[in-house]
């Protein structure tokens, strides 16, 4: 009870530090909040915040053409998430969730 | 058999919870940004709400040693942006009146608002910052931010990438990876952004060009953009690197001047 009491602290501190990082922090901080969250859990928050650090910061309206394709003027905060949450999730399987 | 069937329902539930996300960022693309309006608000009144609250912990005696320290390295530090860009300033004069104003239209009186800055300056992994005007005060995408007072020589730091009816998102003119054409003492340069008000650019040996010099954007109007903060050779080649900066610390800056078009 207490072990999930925690868990679940831990989570929400992290979704915190995440969701509020991202307005006031670098962008390191969401980033690493994502990356614990998605390790431990299968963490919808973790697609939160990357997609809240996207709306605040990320102007798409500069994609008109490949030319302008560069690797700054794609969501980086989403699609980080989307990878992280998917892409730990063999190893969150197997190893990382009791 | 009880676990597995939880781990498929978990799955199904993630799998709804990621396509839930997608679909929102499609919507707010489609609604031509009306959820990140929502969020950029929100936001802004966090950081807004964020930095009284510092005020006030500050204010209140708690840190009172350090409160005093910080009050006087604050006032230091804002003198010593106001001189830098005066300094530079007297640069940009001497340089508009010798050749740029022949070359470019150069607009004589700028008409324009100030503008609080809404947001952190480094939080953005894209090198953009929220300004507290929007399409309400006449700003549109495109338009000119600048730091200090244009008419005694301020410098361009961004430019408006998306405008909602009371903020504005800036993208700064040295963004990571951002790429602007500029001059220096009549050499042609293309400026590569590193973020933090930092560029750099190839130039050719023996341009003459000095630290201190200052960067002008043609296609800022002949603004100036920043001045060369460092040179290195490179001994292997024929080429020079020269480091440019903005001459301003803007995490000093708490207001913007936004160049209106009229």
């Amino acid at each position: 009870m207490f072990l999930f009491q925690n868990n679940n602290s831990i989570r929400i501190i992290l979704w915190i530090v995440g969701f509020v990082g991202a307005v006031f922090m670098a962008a390191w901080v969401p980033l690493i909040a994502m990356g614990l969250l998605a390790l431990r859990w299968r963490a919808w928050e973790a697609l939160v915040i990357g997609l809240w650090a996207d709306f605040l910061w990320f102007a798409p309206n500069r994609i008109e053409g490949l030319s302008d394709l560069s690797f700054f003027s794609l969501p980086l905060f989403t699609l980080s998430a989307l990878v992280l949450v998917w892409g730990l999730e063999p190893l969150r399987r197997e190893f990382l969730t009791p | 058999m009880r676990g597995s069937r939880e781990e498929v329902l978990g799955r199904r539930r993630f799998l709804w919870a990621t396509l839930i996300v997608v679909t929102v960022f499609v919507i707010d693309g489609l609604s031509g940004g009306s959820v990140r309006a929502l969020a950029r608000l929100s936001a802004s009144s966090m950081w807004a709400a964020g930095v009284s609250a510092g005020d006030v912990v500050l204010g209140s005696g708690l840190f009172s040693t350090r409160r005093a320290l910080e009050r006087e390295n604050q006032v230091l530090r804002e003198e010593r942006a106001q001189f830098q860009v005066h300094t530079a300033a007297y640069e940009i004069l001497k340089n508009e009146n010798e050749s740029l104003r022949q070359l470019t239209r150069l607009v004589e009186r700028e008409s324009g608002i100030t503008a609080p800055i809404a947001s952190s300056l480094h939080s953005s992994p894209y090198g953009t910052f929220m300004i507290g005007a929007g399409t309400r005060d006449g700003v549109r995408p495109g338009t000119i931010v600048m730091a200090g007072d244009p008419q005694r020589g301020g410098f361009v730091v961004g430019r408006v990438e998306s405008a909602d009816a009371r903020l504005s998102l800036v993208k700064a003119l040295f963004a990571p990876q951002e790429e602007v054409d500029a001059v220096i003492r009549d050499v042609n340069v293309s400026l590569l952004g590193r973020g933090g008000g930092q560029a750099r650019a190839e130039i050719p040996r023996g341009t003459g060009i000095k630290v201190g010099d200052v960067v002008i954007a043609p296609s800022l109007g002949g603004r100036a953009i920043g001045i060369v903060g460092a040179l290195e050779e490179d001994i292997g080649t024929a080429s020079e690197r020269v480091y440019v900066r903005v001459p301003v610390n803007l995490n000093d800056v708490k207001f913007v001047y936004v160049l209106i078009s009229e």
